[in-house]
């Protein structure tokens, strides 16, 4: 009997989650969790560069099997990064990633708003990083040190967004120290200094 | 599908800078990669998989469910060379070559521990 009782109970929760799909729907699922979205052919084709994460993955509200997340990817020929809303089929994803983190990408040469990240070399990505553990704290603190060291100076961090590009921003007080250390090696003039000085306080 | 046994990331050095290491370890894999193809290429690194179906389950399951262990290598300046970090899976052996290949350039390390 307890074969019995163990099929009735895998029943019940089964039926607790919506039973069983139809065929028809299960099909139409799978179909859509294979799909690659064009993933493969960027892959084989593409221009490897790397980009900077600026936010969180989040679902793509009309696409089940799929998440986004924004990215900043630096053009393979050199320029200034693009924003990128990537979507991504969530089956192809094989390693974290999250903001703040740079990540391997590859462009299609004929439309650069189509990228595909490298998962597996994300994957050494994260273990050069110490782990993936060490990898999300990094780059948390990349994104959000900035902002949290202004917000306890007590400053208002202008127009940044959760998904504000942070990385590697620096408070005015560390920019005068480093002006000065500029000054004391002689690569900029004491006027110089005071100048850019006087900007940076009135920022302050 | 990766499993979880096996699994090995390894960090050493490389004398040569990263490009210069990347192209010579992509033209000239060491001796221990042989079952390895290269699958991917990065702006920093290089992505192998090797086929460990065995015999039996080729037979078993008419060639439709082969095993694959991947194998990501990532290239970083480190001085006036390269340190490669090599993750993913390997057998044994294989694992065994890795180390011993790791302490010819001066030993390797696992950067998920700290040291």
């Amino acid at each position: 009997m307890g074969f019995f009782k163990a099929m009735k109970g895998a029943k019940e929760l089964g039926d607790y989650h919506g039973g069983m799909p139809r065929m028809r729907d299960a099909f139409k699922s799978m179909e859509a969790l294979a799909d690659d979205r064009g993933e493969k052919s960027i892959l084989k084709n593409g221009i490897p560069t790397k980009a900077t994460v600026q936010g969180f993955t989040t679902p793509v509200p009309t696409d089940p099997f799929a998440m986004q997340i924004p990215l900043d990817v630096e053009p393979p020929g050199g320029g200034t990064p693009y924003r990128v809303d990537y979507v991504f089929p969530t089956a192809r994803m094989k390693a974290a990633i999250t903001v703040g983190m740079v990540v391997p990408v590859k462009v299609d040469p004929a439309d650069p708003q189509r990228i595909a990240v490298q998962w597996d070399a994300q994957k050494a990505e994260l273990a050069a990083a110490g782990g993936d553990m060490a990898a999300v704290q990094a780059g948390l603190a990349n994104t959000y040190a900035g902002t949290a060291d202004a917000a306890a100076r007590g400053q208002a961090v202008p127009g940044v967004p959760m998904t504000g590009p942070m990385i590697g921003a620096k408070s005015p007080a560390d920019k005068i120290r480093e002006l000065a250390q500029l000054r004391d090696s002689g690569a900029i003039t004491e006027e110089e200094f005071e100048t850019k000085k006087a900007q940076l306080l009135s920022e302050m | 599908m990766s499993g979880l046994i096996n699994q090995i990331t390894i960090q050493y050095h490389l004398d040569q800078p990263p490009d210069e290491a990347r192209t010579a370890w992509k033209q000239s894999p060491p001796q221990w990669m042989a079952k390895f193809q290269l699958l991917d290429e990065s702006y920093n690194g290089l992505s192998y998989r090797a086929d460990v179906t065995p015999l039996w389950q080729r037979i078993v399951f008419l060639g439709l469910a082969s095993s694959y262990y991947p194998l990501s290598l990532r290239f970083e300046p480190e001085g006036f060379g390269s340190r490669v970090t090599i993750t993913g899976q390997a057998e044994e052996k294989t694992a065994a070559a890795i180390r011993s290949d790791a302490a010819n350039h001066g030993g390797g390390t696992d950067p998920r521990v700290a040291q």
